[in-house]
């Protein structure tokens, strides 16, 4: 199933693939590049249990964008698939690096934040004790929004290494804040920091953590962006009004406890 | 603050506490480098009341882990909780770093 908005082309990777829907789809692939979309967009919410055929096509999908000079994003990514191409070290290449920079479309968390107010607004001081505070109370507010505690330890631990990030890197000085502001979308929440440091994309920062080098090295540094990268779900950087750097988060959060699944919006 | 308490002349465990993070991670790095010139070979750090781990306290043990291992010692993670557990794999790091005394213990 592959749909069409303008400048992008979303196709859902089928949930079974063998040797005939490889080509199938990649038939399709090389078909919509030639009407050069802005953006490719792999659907892979359909995607249970990842196979070899399904990690083969979408490294050939990756190579057909890379070689047509459009963009590839992959969304709806499920945990399965997310470890399978951890363990092939794809994952950090195949989403990270490149022409793949999300695993959802940017334009996706600008549309869902349209007209929301957050839930929750932290402004802390870019200190230790400013960002404990934050954390303690983005903390409170997951364990009473119901989200499952992994998750929770997710968030919060990218919440840390985001806003301690800004903390190493801000001007001292009263006028130094930052702030959080908490959005709860339907799939997930989002996460939206803002801060008045020079200009910082950490989502143009090519980072690849390989385990094993980085015991061999006695790594200690630029871990952080890359776990704040695995955990995560969508990175999305602007510079808003020249002043301040605007970095959204987004982590989808299971069935929270006390809501029941609406199976009418399954597709 | 970082405990400290010898088992042996080998061995020696090392207790963050309840979190490892940008506050406490050099005084982690201290520890395990003091370790070393002391001549531990078996570096035993305790995160059995550990709920935070960041990517500055997982920085000060993978510094030092291949030194250690190198001498013929390790350094072992001992009773992380589930959540500690999580955070090592996401950066699979529970496949390389020697993890005992959690419920989905390696058996060597």
């Amino acid at each position: 199933m592959s749909v069409r908005t303008v400048g992008k082309y979303v196709m859902q990777v089928p949930g079974s693939l063998d040797d005939r829907d490889c080509t199938a789809f990649l038939d399709e692939l090389r078909k919509a590049l030639k009407d050069r979309p802005r953006e490719v967009i792999l659907d892979c919410s359909q995607i249970e249990y990842a196979s070899p055929s399904h990690v083969s096509t979408i490294c050939l999908a990756h190579a057909e964008c890379l070689h047509a000079g459009v963009a590839l994003s992959m969304s709806s990514l499920k945990r399965s698939l997310k470890r399978v191409l951890t363990s092939l070290d794809l994952y950090d290449y195949l989403i990270r690096d490149g022409n793949t920079a999300h695993t959802e479309s940017t334009d996706n968390i600008a549309t869902q934040l349209q007209d929301r107010s957050p839930e929750l607004h932290i402004e802390f001081r870019p200190t230790a004790q400013g960002v404990h505070d934050a954390m303690a109370e983005l903390n409170t507010y997951l364990r009473n929004s119901g989200s499952a505690e992994v998750e929770s330890l997710e968030i919060e631990t990218a919440f840390y290494e985001i806003a301690t990030n800004v903390r190493l890197h801000s001007q001292p000085g009263p006028e130094s804040v930052a702030s959080v502001a908490v959005f709860e979308v339907e799939d997930g929440i989002i996460l939206k920091f803002v801060d008045s440091r020079p200009p910082f994309d950490p989502t143009r920062e090519q980072v690849r953590f390989d385990p094993a080098n980085a015991i061999k090295n006695g790594q200690r540094r630029r871990i952080g962006l890359a776990m704040v990268k695995r955990l995560v779900d969508a990175l999305y950087y602007e510079r808003e009004n020249g002043r301040f750097n605007v970095l959204y988060l987004k982590k989808r959060i299971s069935i929270r406890e006390g809501q029941t699944h609406d199976h009418s919006r399954d597709s | 603050m970082i405990t400290q308490e010898i088992v042996d002349e080998t061995r020696i465990v090392l207790n963050p506490g309840a979190a490892l993070d940008n506050d406490n991670a050099h005084e982690m790095a201290d520890a395990l480098s003091g370790a070393r010139e002391r001549g531990y070979r078996f570096i035993v750090i305790d995160m059995s009341a550990l709920q935070f781990l960041s990517s500055a306290g997982i920085g000060s043990i993978l510094g030092y882990v291949e030194m250690q291992r190198d001498d013929g010692g390790d350094i072992v993670l001992m009773n992380p909780s589930e959540k500690i557990l999580h955070i090592l794999e996401v950066l699979d790091l529970h496949e390389y770093l020697t993890v005992r005394g959690n419920n989905r213990e390696k058996v060597s």
